[in-house]
């Protein structure tokens, strides 16, 4: 997951070899990130009651918080990696939820408890596959810009998630779902952090090792150069929208499994958190480079400034001024790199 | 047995009201380097367009190795490289992705990309045609200078062509060496057995590269003859016809 370097670059022959590597590693993005939150966790460590910021409870909560956001944050960065964005993500997140949350409270005691968390579980996933899919075909196939198209999506999924649930929050959910699965730990680490992380290294192998990385990538760096070659960019376009929004259903299922009832009106600017994480994390707007460690570092850096400054006393409207500020910084430090593309 | 690697029948283009092409006749044999010529609006675009399969003809047909090439996907199976003029090349990925963009060398049930295999392969196709400004095959392409990125896709139209491939002004914008090092690359390309077609200005360059001149006016061939004792004014002459 490192950035790809000209090897001419890895053997300037004026710099001794450790302190050459050390430069190398130290202008990785994502490493810059992690420098950075050693800083925050150690200031919120110091500044915190107890050292509450780093207790069992609150390391679990951001972990919860991370599960659901890396999974948006990874979608976001393979759409960016190809030239697109999807500010839907939110409201598909909500809708799957929505949806998901329905059949399980309207299936619970007509089969097994397990039977019912599976049904919920595929619905939360189709919603997100469905959606997708027609993101991908307005975007590949009608030619409309990802952005307006998604801005007419996350309308869309608001609305029939408003429409669905009278504006009111499902509750009643099967006891199993958190019982089984939301409120899971092993060891520390929470059941749905490790979904999460399994399914971002099944997807991370699959980008990096098989042609459809290269092939996205080629889309962002040059999409008429990716046609011109054979790349069916229409369906690789269709997947990549599969593969983010049917992430934003299972952030939508995690959701319900961690609060047993829907949030329809607590997630309309993940997909704000997701794109600046991925930003943060160096993965391009523009596409043709994307960063996975840089978007999971990234958005664990927001999670970190969130949780901290309630610890700290302090408001948490803090924390958007200072990932507002990362990601103006992060953004002007690529373009005074611009002249050094690569993918990672 | 026949040499010709195309042929071009009686083929004829239309853009509403507009005719760009009528009865073109055209065959091209192996290891030949045909140069195209022709004044702006002529036909050259649109007869390269049908040739690389992005644009069928109306009339007419376009045949490779005895088989009618009329699509982008029937080009690449019929062994026909193509050299844009914007060079198709992807910034971001490196010199051996670039090389096997849409060919990747895959292994195993998951179909997982052989890197290793890919890059050695790239150096190989690159040392084949005697080019050494292309040293490191890992370099992304962004970094590469305007001649490099020529020489590279020059390279690549010619790993992945078994027939024939064509040129869109493979000379424009570039240096008087590094114009040297791809017109040595299209000399081994032919050399190696491939049918040519270049459009250029480069008029001069092209008397000394081509075996023969194809001209076009008008949306026909007006001259398909030796380059032999022309030079670059009889070239314009029968170029602009009696337009001049």
């Amino acid at each position: 997951m490192t950035t790809t370097l000209a090897r001419e670059e890895t053997q300037a022959p004026s710099m001794p070899t450790g302190l050459h590597q050390l430069k190398k590693i130290l202008s990785i993005r994502a490493v810059q990130i992690i420098l950075v939150e050693i800083v925050v966790i150690a200031f919120f460590f110091a500044m915190s009651p107890e050292g509450a910021f780093l207790n069992a409870a609150n390391v679990r909560g951001m972990l919860l918080t991370a599960s659901q956001v890396l999974l948006l944050a990874i979608g976001q960065a393979i759409l960016m990696s190809a030239g697109k964005i999807d500010i839907s993500q939110g409201a598909v997140l909500i809708l799957a939820s929505v949806a998901s949350g329905q059949v399980m409270v309207a299936l619970q005691g007509s089969m097994s408890p397990a039977a019912t968390l599976i049904v919920g579980l595929a619905v939360a996933l189709l919603i997100g596959a469905v959606l997708g899919a027609a993101i991908g075909i307005l975007v590949g196939v009608v030619g409309i810009n990802s952005l307006v198209a998604t801005l007419g999506m996350l309308s869309i999924a608001t609305g029939v998630a408003q429409v669905a649930t009278g504006g009111v929050n499902i509750f009643g959910m099967p006891g199993e779902l958190s019982d089984w699965f939301g409120s899971v730990r092993f060891g520390a680490i929470p059941l749905p952090v490790i979904l999460s992380l399994a399914v971002i290294g099944v997807i991370w192998a699959v980008y990096r090792l098989t042609p459809w990385g290269t092939h996205t990538l080629a889309t962002g760096s040059n999409a008429l150069a990716a046609r011109r070659v054979g790349i069916k960019t229409v369906r690789n376009t269709i997947g990549i929208f599969i593969v983010s929004s049917t992430l934003a259903g299972l952030a939508g299922y995690i959701d319900l499994a961690r609060y047993s009832t829907t949030n329809i009106s607590g997630h309309l600017n993940d997909s704000m958190a997701a794109i600046a994480a991925a930003l943060i994390g160096g993965t391009a707007l523009t596409g043709g480079r994307i960063s996975f460690l840089g978007a999971i570092v990234g958005a664990l850096l927001a999670i970190l400034l969130q949780s901290g400054l309630v610890i700290i006393n302090l408001s948490p409207f803090y924390q958007t001024i200072a990932v507002g500020a990362m990601l103006l910084i992060a953004v002007s430090l690529d373009n005074a790199n611009r002249e050094r593309p690569g993918s990672s | 047995m026949t040499t010709d690697v195309l042929e071009i029948r009686d083929v004829g283009k239309s853009f509403g009201a507009v005719t760009a092409l009528r009865e073109v006749n055209l065959t091209v044999r192996k290891g030949e380097i045909i140069a195209l010529l022709g004044d702006n609006g002529a036909g050259k675009s649109t007869l390269m367009n049908i040739i690389c399969g992005s644009n069928p003809p109306d009339r007419g047909a376009v045949m490779v190795d005895g088989q009618r090439l009329d699509s982008v996907d029937a080009a690449q199976r019929l062994g026909v490289g193509v050299v844009y003029q914007d060079l198709a090349l992807a910034p971001h990925l490196d010199l051996a992705e670039n090389m096997f963009l849409g060919n990747e060398i895959t292994t195993g049930p998951f179909k997982m990309l052989d890197r290793a295999r890919m890059r050695r392969e790239a150096e190989e196709a690159i040392q084949g045609l005697g080019i050494s400004t292309l040293k490191d095959v890992r370099l992304p392409v962004g970094r590469l200078s305007g001649g490099q990125r020529q020489v590279l896709a020059v390279a690549r139209a010619i790993k992945w062509a078994s027939q024939l491939i064509l040129l869109d002004e493979p000379t424009a914008a570039l240096g008087p060496k590094q114009v040297d090092i791809v017109l040595d690359s299209i000399r081994t390309a032919a050399a190696q057995g491939l049918g040519v077609i270049l459009v250029s200005h480069d008029i001069p360059n092209v008397l000394k590269l081509a075996d023969r001149i194809v001209i076009l006016r008008h949306g026909t061939i007006v001259a398909d003859r030796s380059p032999e004792g022309m030079t670059v004014s009889d070239v314009m002459t029968v170029m602009v016809g009696d337009d001049a």
